[in-house]
């Protein structure tokens, strides 16, 4: 009978020295990952079929909590309220970074003076940007209104009125659009002007270089800043609880601070983290998405 | 062509040429620009000036835009209510700590992704990009009960162990980046010479890092300093608290005195806010090498 | 790992008030160990006098931290300290409790470091005690021969601090509340103070004569309170309750008829169709509010008599002058106000006697004292409301007719106690489907009760389910 010979695969000394060395350096990473990552989410998988309140031992409840999410008027309702939020603030956010960008690359006296003015905002921990927006917004001592009254626009109760409050937290978003615009500055400035000068000499007027030439060769970083604004603003957290505490009437009671409520306010542990995989999944799906449609609209230069 | 020129007396001034037309535009731009930033910056500026006033001026209407007479007694009274000062103490701690951490841990691993090949190094690296894009609620709950298993919920260590074990993907990528950028031979040369690959790392590719290592710590210095959300779930004792939990105290329990809410807010920006003016090189650097920073 | 550090000095707002520090004669303060054994030495060796050294202990304190109670919990820290030096307490207050409190406790207690003492209002603790996180002080009473509680006949008391029959609550103040109101608006309108036995329409009447929002500077007749345990108070005075019974309750009854046109009014009315009470737009950011001048009468309780005035207020001119009465008369003929106690109790856990001995200390006569004169509240004990919290808050913030607390907590009854926590029903329920909407003009009583009974008898019917 002929035998099977059976090659073990000699590595050489050299590679499982390099082997070793790459797990090595890498260990952080994959310590890491494996201890804050992989296993969190494995533990929080298992608890999403838990009721549990962390002063009693978890109950098994199998797809309780499941069941309760698609029900429940209060998280659909955050989804719907962190919908509506991206959605209109990401597009007006890349559009106003966008021409900001292009404007703080024409030749411009104390241009950096203008980037870093805009860019300043993001450097204020979002706690105490959310305590003074809370003030600017107040109905008769904030600035907005304020404002609004030198152009003869009545004073509007803009944290009070749940149809006001959403419009507020996207007011309030584009105070960070400086790190959007930073990109654009760089993505813009890669352009090479020499495509700008052939443009010229076809007879190209400024719009149409724009549209043919500007946009198109900036597609992939407008894809990019999207994704990861839709990834934050769908983040959002901190202005909602500070400011708002998710009111009035929960009209700025977004995901991640449902999620937050029901485990560290009313301590249903389960039930929170079947939301926070139910806001996973759909995250990935809207990235996932994202990428799957890029295709027909970002160019990248061959 | 002068004779048309000078015969064409209904074209008014042949002298709006494009380069006066683009002239006048910028002017109109900067103007516009102005406008745009001050009234951007309003808010920023508004606290700074409503933490000099008095409560009374707080609350006027119209808005006093500036104090009568500063009020530099706020910024004491901050400190008279709360330990504003250990609250910084530890704010510094935890950051500087963190950042060390992150700085080490992200050199060693980009050290790895760029410069050597081992089994499983591609799926890790993808699962490392993943991580950048995973909202951080899925494991804080999880993360709140393993801490709490190790007691090590209200200390430090959640704050700060998990950024010495590459929890930030960002700044990994950020090295990634940069070492593929720099020439292999030096390293192979060494190697060849018998240098091992710490060594390598410290004395070669180190010196050459100081870039990234320069966005890195300000990028990161940036998140620790302003973080909220860990320090909220993490942190118990007011002996422990960092800055931005003093400020949401102070917001919660002075309803009336906002002037000092917003002396402590000027206090914890202030030092970053100088750090900026100094290293906005590093800020634009590293924006341009992976597209995060900031938020 | 905590940072064992000595606690540094916190805020010194609001009052260092007088020192009253007369020591009572009676009881004594209990000590954390007993004295040493007597002298009859069996041992060979000669016994010094002098007391062996204690092993240091620290414990920690989740208090309560409004405004007013910070100096208390600092004074009282401080002299326990000195008094016992290898005892160190780390304290931390709760900013803005009435929201945060008991989430960070169950946080605390979740995460593996419960306090060893924490404060509790009279309805929240039992879920704890359910749960067996509590340590009964009967025993601890009986030994150290603490008594001072109420005479028993008051429901408020007992129910706010025993359950199944044994304490748990260890009293430090006696919570009820009263109508307050500013004398000024009154001088400026010509009208005369109310009284006790005024009735709720003179209510309604002299409430609506005091606005005035015309101006620049508003006058509201009545700052509305805007939530649920608050207007307790005012739906109880109808005569029914919102549950079946207020210990266990079963079943929720908040859609009857009286209640529903209460919290019409009180809830919703008041703020927009009859404009005598501020909104939450107006009031946010503290302004125009009662403690600014701009309210004329408020419900509220005796810790709100320092930010109204005190001698310091008054050393600067910012003083509020006002006074306080029963609340005014509606159908219940008994006229029941809320009344609860109100103080700490002592986690189960290693340090149970050491606990013991500051929150002793805190409750004893000489320690109460203390808490009572600095933040204002009513003392643990019948005899010292006569003989020194009367007389010294009468002084201390220029009222004349505190009695009417006594009188009031005489009919007191609690807001509602059992296994699923008044801050769960309220944070959960009570106020999402019915007060938000109800404070915001977006929806009436007659709409939102019934979708609340239905609410809050789910989550009944799931808690006797489960036990």
């Amino acid at each position: 009978m002929a035998v099977k010979k059976f090659s073990i695969p000699v590595v050489s000394k050299n590679r499982l020295r390099e082997w070793s060395a790459g797990y090595l350096f890498a260990a952080p990473f994959i310590l890491g990952f494996l201890a804050f990552y992989a296993f969190p989410m494995g533990y929080s998988f298992w608890m999403s079929f838990q009721k549990w309140d962390l002063l009693s031992p978890p109950k098994f409840i199998g797809l309780a909590n499941f069941t309760k999410l698609f029900q429940d008027q209060v998280a659909n309702l955050s989804l719907y309220n962190s919908f509506y939020y991206t959605v209109i603030a990401v597009p007006l956010q890349l559009i106003v970074a966008f021409v900001l960008a292009m404007a703080l690359t024409q030749s411009l006296r104390f241009r950096d003076l203008y980037r870093g003015g805009f860019y300043m905002p993001i450097l204020i921990p979002i706690i105490a940007s959310a305590v003074v927006w809370q003030r600017v917004f107040h109905p008769e001592y904030g600035i907005l209104n304020e404002a609004l009254g030198w152009f003869g626009i009545a004073p509007r109760k803009w944290l009070f009125d749940p149809t006001l409050t959403k419009p507020a937290f996207i007011l309030m978003s584009f105070w960070m659009i400086g790190r959007m615009m930073v990109i654009f500055i760089a993505g813009l400035g890669n352009i090479p002007s020499s495509l700008y000068e052939a443009a010229s000499l076809d007879g190209a007027g400024t719009l149409r270089k724009l549209r043919h030439i500007t946009i198109p060769l900036m597609t992939p970083l407008i894809f990019y800043n999207m994704v990861i604004a839709i990834i934050n603003s769908f983040q959002t957290f901190i202005p909602a609880q500070i400011i708002t505490q998710g009111g009035p009437e929960n009209s700025t009671l977004f995901v991640v601070l449902n999620i937050y409520r029901q485990g560290f306010d009313y301590f249903n542990m389960g039930y929170a983290a079947a939301l926070s995989w139910e806001f996973f999944v759909i995250i990935l799906g809207f990235t996932i998405a994202q990428f799957y449609m890029s295709n027909r609209w970002v160019f990248y230069e061959q | 062509m002068t004779t048309i020129a000078s015969e064409n007396k209904l074209i008014p001034s042949a002298r709006i040429t494009p380069k006066l037309l683009n002239k006048i535009g910028l002017v109109v731009l900067q103007i516009v620009l102005t406008l745009f930033l001050i009234t951007f910056l309003l808010p920023a500026l508004w606290m700074i000036s409503s933490s000099l006033k008095v409560s009374t001026e707080v609350f006027a209407h119209p808005i006093v835009w500036i104090p009568e007479s500063p009020r530099w007694q706020n910024y004491a009274d901050v400190f008279k209510l709360l330990p504003f000062g250990r609250f910084a103490l530890n704010t510094f701690i935890v950051t500087g700590l963190a950042v060390i951490g992150t700085i080490i841990s992200s050199l060693m691993v980009g050290y790895s992704f760029t410069r050597l090949n081992w089994p499983g190094k591609n799926i890790f690296f993808g699962l490392m990009i993943s991580t950048m894009f995973l909202p951080e609620i899925v494991t804080l709950i999880p993360r709140f009960m393993i801490f709490r298993e190790l007691g090590w919920i209200d200390t430090f260590y959640p704050l700060i162990v998990p950024h010495w074990a590459g929890v930030n993907a960002i700044y990994i990528f950020l090295v990634v980046q940069f070492f593929r950028g720099l020439p292999v031979e030096l390293e192979e040369a060494a190697l060849i010479d018998g240098a091992n690959r710490m060594q390598i790392l410290v004395n070669i590719l180190l010196p050459l890092s100081k870039p990234v290592i320069a966005s890195i710590a300000v990028f990161s210095l940036l998140q620790h300093y302003n973080s909220y959300i860990e320090p909220l779930i993490f942190l118990r004792s007011m002996d422990n608290w960092t800055m931005a939990l003093g400020i949401r105290a102070l917001n919660d329990s002075n309803v009336q005195r906002w002037e000092l809410v917003f002396a402590a807010g000027t206090m914890m920006v202030a030092p970053v806010l100088v750090l900026f003016v100094f290293a906005q090189r590093y800020f634009v650097q590293g924006i341009a090498l992976t597209g995060f920073g900031g938020r | 790992m905590e940072k064992k550090l000595s606690r540094r000095d916190f805020l010194k707002l609001g009052a260092m008030g007088t020192a009253a520090a007369v020591v009572a004669g009676c009881a004594p303060a209990a000590t954390d160990a007993p004295a040493p054994a007597a002298t009859e030495a069996a041992a060979p060796e000669a016994v010094a006098t002098a007391v062996p050294p204690k092993e240091p202990v620290t414990l920690d304190f989740q208090a309560w931290g409004d405004n007013a109670d910070l100096p208390a919990w600092e004074k009282l820290v401080a002299m326990y300290k000195e008094r016992n030096p290898n005892v160190t307490i780390n304290y931390s207050p709760v900013a803005d409790p009435n929201v945060n409190f008991y989430q960070q406790l169950q946080t605390s207690i979740a995460g593996g470091t419960p306090p060893d003492v924490a404060s509790f209002q009279g309805w929240e603790w039992q879920t704890y005690a359910d749960k067996g996180l509590l340590t009964p002080v009967d025993d601890l009473y009986k030994r150290d021969g603490f008594d001072f509680l109420y005479p028993s006949d008051v429901k408020g008391i007992v129910d706010t601090t025993v359950r199944n029959g044994s304490t748990y609550l260890i009293p430090l103040q006696i919570g009820t509340m009263l109508m307050f109101y500013a004398k000024k608006p009154f001088d400026d309108a010509g009208m005369p103070y109310p009284t006790d036995d005024w009735t709720f329409e003179e209510f309604m009447d002299m409430a609506q004569k005091l606005t005035n929002t015309s101006g620049d500077q508003k006058m509201f007749g009545l700052q509305a309170n805007g939530s649920w345990f608050r207007d307790i108070g005012w739906i109880r005075g109808t005569g029914k309750q919102e549950f079946d019974s207020l210990i266990d309750p079963k079943k929720s009854m908040f859609n009857q008829p009286e209640i529903v046109d209460i919290m019409q009014l009180v809830a919703q009315d008041m703020i927009y169709s009859l404009g005598i009470a501020p909104s939450p737009a107006d009031t946010s950011g503290g302004a125009n509010t009662f403690q600014t001048g701009n309210c004329a009468m408020k419900y509220e309780g005796p810790w709100w008599f320092p930010t109204m005035n005190s001698p310091e207020l008054r050393a600067e001119g910012k003083q509020i002058e006002f006074d306080v009465v029963l609340m005014p008369k509606m159908a219940d003929a008994d006229r029941p106000h809320r009344g609860w106690a109100e103080g700490i109790a002592l986690l189960s856990g290693d340090n149970v006697e050491d606990a013991w001995g500051f929150a002793s200390f805190m409750a004893s006569e000489e320690g109460d004292k203390i808490y009572s004169e600095t933040t204002g509240r009513v003392p643990n004990n019948a005899a010292l409301v006569e003989s020194f919290w009367i007389p010294t808050v009468q002084e201390k913030f220029q009222i004349s007719n505190a009695k009417a607390f006594v009188e009031a907590f005489k009919r007191s009854e609690p807001d509602v106690i059992g296994g699923v926590p008044r801050s769960k029903l309220n944070g959960e329920l009570v106020k999402p489907i019915a007060y938000d909407k109800l404070v915001n003009n977006s929806a009436t009583a007659a709409e939102v009760l019934p979708e609340l009974d239905v609410a809050v008898q789910a989550v009944l019917d799931e808690y006797w389910a489960s036990v």
